[in-house]
């Protein structure tokens, strides 16, 4: 007790130690920016800034404000912008940087609008012209201001912002800002995660605390060099054993690696390696060759260790070939050290328009556990379809041979679909499908047989506008089933529903459906008829009210069943009510109520739930 | 006990730790002066208490619309301020400048300032396309933000209300 006592106590100091740490202090910072004013929208991954000095493409530059969408990948610089390198001192109205690349453009409002690239040349070897914007930038940046900031669930004001180059926002003398109101104060502060993975070197990508996981950490080692080397490795730790209802293992870590190098355009080679601490690993190493445009080879080595049994070593071979209007072809094999096999063929092809013709074979020969014996299957399949403008055609085999134990399945299959015919301009369609089946089992001389035969009549009618505000639609639906052992089933069902549109956005809408369905056996008829009719009521205004309200009534026993109610209500700013209520008629007891409130944020939505059923209350941060 | 014990040490030890790191001085969300709180187009103004408002806002004009209105309002102002709107036109020229005009000249401490300019539009006199606006507050451009206008267009400098 006393070690997980420990353990705890380690975890959640290192973990607050590593946030309010600069977690990543190598990496090349695309820009650091200090202004009189800098704030943060972590909801909305933007940066605001007014009298603010930064350096970039090799300039000190200074301008009355500044605006940055990590999102989009661009900033702004404007209000007498002075770009200072050495001797040369440029002015300007705006600046425009791509922060991909980093791309310069100045822009001047005087008798026209003229628009400069920053000059490469100048610029020294950090910048670069081409490409950049030719007119000033439009509606990215009209979307950043000081409000929209300041109404983030969650935001920051910091003396000093800097951006990496994968993107991630430090701060320093930073303030933290819960909808605007001030929260905590940190020296330095790692304000947002990153757009993708880091490009090169180590970082903490996640610590957190959670009541049912336990304490998570994640952590993850990155390198990659454009076109020739990219490797990521990813840490993931779970510390458990303090806590309280713990049943399962105490501690878990993950290793996961994955590299690739690119020798040259047709030529690559990877490494992937997992580990996980309850034993279990696997390493594997592939080689892929593109011979031609229409066809690559590749070949792998894996060893897989699971828990439990003895490891196995595979070496593999999977060739494509595209050839076409010829069809395309892949073919694939596995051996494995101990003798065991898997080999597989896929042909694909269409022709003559209408047709196409699909083939695939597989054979196995794994053990059966740790015993001595294999397992051994072929399977086999062959697809040949038509289709046309009116209707459509398919014909499957399926054989699967078990030739250990000397089985056979082999199915046939005949599908026919009537395209849906259109009557009275639209206002009535029909469908007509029908499936086929037989399958033969084989084993040891004896054959048993089987087949059914299932068709589908279904009829619709077109919404029909009756009224001003009344609408109507009708569909019927019928089927027949048969089968060789003579159980026959005649199912047959009408779904009707009208809308009543009371004003914009409230209406109601009426369901009223009967199913029966019969099964006939010789002489007897037995069978079920249901009816359902329901109720529902939809209001939706703008975006404050979003809601439905059901009650279903059986009409058959005259009495009703159940209603169910899906409330969304926006209450303030951003914040919203929403509440999913189940009551039972039968049993005069309401079923569940799921309660949530939500802060719609940005890039993430914050979460309240209360669930009746489990009676839980979550918070959750939910990444958009 | 143990449980809690190792909870209330990690809590003394992560504070303990972060000291170095983290500080209570709480501060209010920066507010700093003469800040452009919205910059938009609208047809109408309509006067409200104290307060001019814009009505009718949209950023597509054509041409029989007969005026464009570019309406600003700038928080936190404690002194005399000038404003000046630029109108540049789908070619990219200046078609109007208002040149300075001074806001709050008796320095008054005001939380919010509305102003507005209005560019007339005259059929036939230039070209459809995306036009630009300009705010400057004290020579420094401070908002800027485009229109579309569509069919013909026309423009012809008159006095404006700010």
């Amino acid at each position: 007790m006393k070690g997980r006592a420990f353990a705890l106590t380690g975890w959640v100091a290192v973990g607050f130690l590593l946030l309010a740490a600069p977690a990543l202090p190598a990496e090349k910072r695309l820009f650091v920016v200090q202004g009189e004013t800098l704030v943060y929208s972590y909801d909305h991954n933007q940066i605001y800034g007014e009298k603010v000095a930064f350096e970039a493409l090799g300039y000190k530059v200074t301008a009355s404000y500044f605006k940055v969408d990590i999102p989009s990948r661009q900033a702004l610089a404007y209000g007498s912008v002075t770009l200072a390198k050495d001797a040369e001192k440029l002015e300007a109205d705006e600046l425009v940087l791509s922060l991909e690349g980093m791309i310069g453009t100045l822009i001047r409002y005087g008798p026209t609008i003229e628009t400069t690239p920053l000059d490469a040349g100048a610029a020294g070897t950090e910048g670069r012209i081409e490409g950049g914007p030719t007119t000033a930038p439009g509606g990215v940046f009209d979307g950043i201001n000081l409000d929209k900031i300041k109404k983030s669930f969650l935001s920051f004001s910091a003396r000093t912002i800097s951006l990496t180059e994968s993107y991630e926002v430090l701060g320093e003398g930073v303030t933290l800002y819960l909808e605007g109101l001030e929260s905590m104060g940190f020296k330095r502060f790692r304000l947002s995660d990153g757009v993708g993975p880091r490009r090169n070197g180590f970082a903490i990508n996640r610590i957190w605390y959670n009541k049912t996981q336990g304490l998570i950490g994640r952590a993850s080692y990155s390198i990659e060099k454009t076109n020739k080397v990219a490797s990521l490795t990813q840490l993931n730790y779970e510390e458990r054993s303090f806590l309280k209802e713990n049943y399962g293992i105490e501690r878990q870590v993950d290793l996961l690696t994955s590299t690739t190098l690119t020798f040259n355009e047709t030529l690559r080679m990877g490494f992937t390696g997992n580990y996980n601490s309850s034993s279990q690993w696997n390493v594997q190493t592939w080689i892929g060759k593109t011979w031609s445009p229409a066809f690559s080879t590749q070949f792998d080595f894996s060893y897989n260790k699971p828990v439990g049994f003895r490891g196995e070593a595979w070496l593999g071979l999977q060739s494509q070939l595209s050839a076409g209007k010829w069809g395309n072809l892949a073919v694939q094999g596995r051996y494995e050290l101990r003798n065991q096999a898997v080999a597989g063929l896929n042909y694909g092809a269409s022709f003559l328009n209408h047709f196409s013709l699909n083939l695939q074979s597989y054979y196995s020969r794994v053990k059966i556990g740790d015993s001595r014996d294999f397992a051994e299957i072929f399977t086999g399949g062959l697809n040949l379809s038509y289709s046309s403008r009116l209707f459509n055609l398919g014909t499957d085999y399926f054989l699967n041979y078990d030739l250990f134990g000397g089985q056979v399945l082999s199915q046939p299959q005949l599908r026919i679909g009537l395209n849906p015919i259109v009557f009275y301009g639209g206002l009535l369609s029909v469908n007509l499908n029908n499936i086929a089946l037989y399958s033969q089992i084989g084993r040891e001389g004896l054959a048993e047989r089987s087949f059914s035969d299932n068709a589908v009549l279904s009829l619709a009618i077109q919404p029909v506008e009756l009224f001003k505000d009344l609408r109507l639609n009708l569909n019927l639906a019928l089927e027949q089933f048969v089968e060789r052992e003579g159980r026959n089933f005649t199912t047959g069902g009408i779904v009707f529903n009208a809308v009543r549109t009371i004003r914009e956005g409230i209406s109601v809408e009426a369901y009223y459906s009967l199913s029966s369905r019969r099964r006939t056996r010789g002489w007897l008829i037995e069978g079920t008829t249901g009816q359902d009719l329901s109720l529902v009521a939809r209001a939706m205004v703008g975006e404050a009210v979003n809601s439905w309200v059901s009650v279903s009534y059986d009409a058959k026993n005259a009495q009703l069943r159940h209603s169910f109610a899906d409330l969304s209500f926006k209450v303030v700013r951003n914040w919203s009510l929403h509440a999913i209520l189940n009551y039972d008629f039968f049993l005069k007891k309401l079923n569940n109520i799921d309660l949530y409130i939500v802060r719609e944020a940005g890039r993430l939505q914050f979460r309240l739930i209360w669930r009746s059923l489990s009676r839980q209350f979550l918070v959750e941060f939910v990444p958009r | 006990m143990t449980r809690t014990r190792a909870v209330g040490a990690a809590l003394v030890l992560a504070a303990a730790g972060a000291a170095a790191c983290i500080s209570f001085d709480i501060r209010r969300f920066p507010e700093p002066e003469d800040s452009v709180a919205s910059f938009l187009f609208c047809r109408e103004v309509e006067s409200g208490d104290d307060l001019i408002r814009p009505a009718g806002e949209t950023s597509e004009f054509a041409a029989a619309d007969g005026r464009v209105i570019s309406f600003a309002s700038v928080r936190n102002v404690v002194k005399s301020i000038r404003l000046r709107w630029k109108w540049y036109d789908a070619a990219k020229t200046l078609v109007r400048d208002t040149g300075d005009v001074e806001v709050n000249t008796e320095a008054k401490n005001l939380e919010v300032v509305t102003a507005y300019d209005v560019l007339p539009l005259e059929p036939g006199k230039s070209g459809p396309g995306s036009w630009t606006t300009l705010l400057f507050i004290d020579g420094r451009l401070a908002a800027r933000k485009s229109f579309i206008l569509s069919g013909d267009g026309g423009h012809t400098p008159r006095a404006s209300g700010t």
